[in-house]
């Protein structure tokens, strides 16, 4: 089981970095530059598939919190901290990659604009959960309180999906249109993004897994 | 990946604007440190358990 779980790491990780070798290539390479924002715009091949990549480990977390709430299995607790931890990883790099971006494209590091103000309580509720995690003890009540805290902020993820829609953006557009090489550039750095949040999640779970067997034997000596 | 960065930050034609293209490698810049970084520290405690 733990050499199957070795080796499917040893493949995420080769495919992982490989993948995203070839997306730098694309991206420097192959896509154009764009015609108004110029070279900045293609900070947005990993900016979008972050934001992307952060819903699909943030629904994980609240899935896995649910089912620890649930079922009371602390395999289901690994799991979703692991998730959620990832996801934060990748909230970071939206959060780090947009002002970078937006202070060369709109020439302000920072709009309160609804997209904007609500990736930033999203940012700040995961945040929340970690320091609940750091600086309370590892037992069950924590774990059930953390549970708690992973599902209330997933529910800001809807919000920051429809935020255009419900109250407008002057800075993110509803809808982008890619020329065909920009969208094959745009795929294929979703693709190994997605395959990078797997290897890292996999190994989070891994680490997880085995500080939860220590734990158990020093409690057992 | 750096020879690539570097040579994109030298190129400038016509929107290439030195601005643009420093924000772009800073962008990858910090792509870069984020990911490493947690690589690294997941790692880190991967070995502090064997």
């Amino acid at each position: 089981m733990i050499l199957a779980l070795r080796r499917l790491l040893v493949i995420l990780w080769t495919l992982a970095a490989v993948m995203n070798g070839v997306t730098l290539w694309m991206v420097f390479s192959y896509a154009p530059v764009e015609v108004t924002m110029g070279a900045v715009q293609k900070i947005f091949y990993y900016h979008v598939p972050s934001a992307i990549t952060c819903n699909v480990l943030l629904f994980l977390a609240c899935l896995f919190s649910g089912l620890y709430l649930w079922k009371d299995d602390p395999l289901y607790d690994t799991l979703a901290f692991a998730m959620a931890e990832v996801g934060w990883v990748f909230i970071t790099l939206v959060m780090v990659t947009g002002p970078i971006w937006g202070h060369s494209a709109w020439g302000k590091w920072w709009v309160w604009e609804p997209r904007l103000t609500s990736f930033l309580v999203l940012w700040l509720m995961y945040s929340a959960y970690f320091l609940l995690r750091l600086f309370s003890r590892t037992d069950a009540r924590t774990a059930r309180i953390a549970a708690v805290v992973a599902i209330i902020a997933f529910f800001d993820l809807p919000i920051i999906y429809k935020a255009i829609d419900w109250w407008g953006s002057i800075v993110h557009p509803k809808k982008v249109v890619l020329e065909a090489s920009m969208k094959h550039t745009f795929l294929m750095a979703l693709a190994s993004v997605l395959m990078l949040a797997a290897a890292m999640a996999l190994t989070r779970v891994n680490v997880g897994l085995a500080e939860r067997r220590q734990q158990e034997e020093e409690a057992n000596q | 990946m750096i020879i690539t960065l570097a040579q994109a930050a030298f190129q400038q034609p016509a929107m290439q604007t030195p601005d643009t293209v420093r924000s772009m490698v800073a962008g990858y810049m910090a792509i870069g440190i984020v990911l490493v970084g947690y690589v690294l520290y997941l790692w880190t405690r991967y070995r502090k358990l064997k």
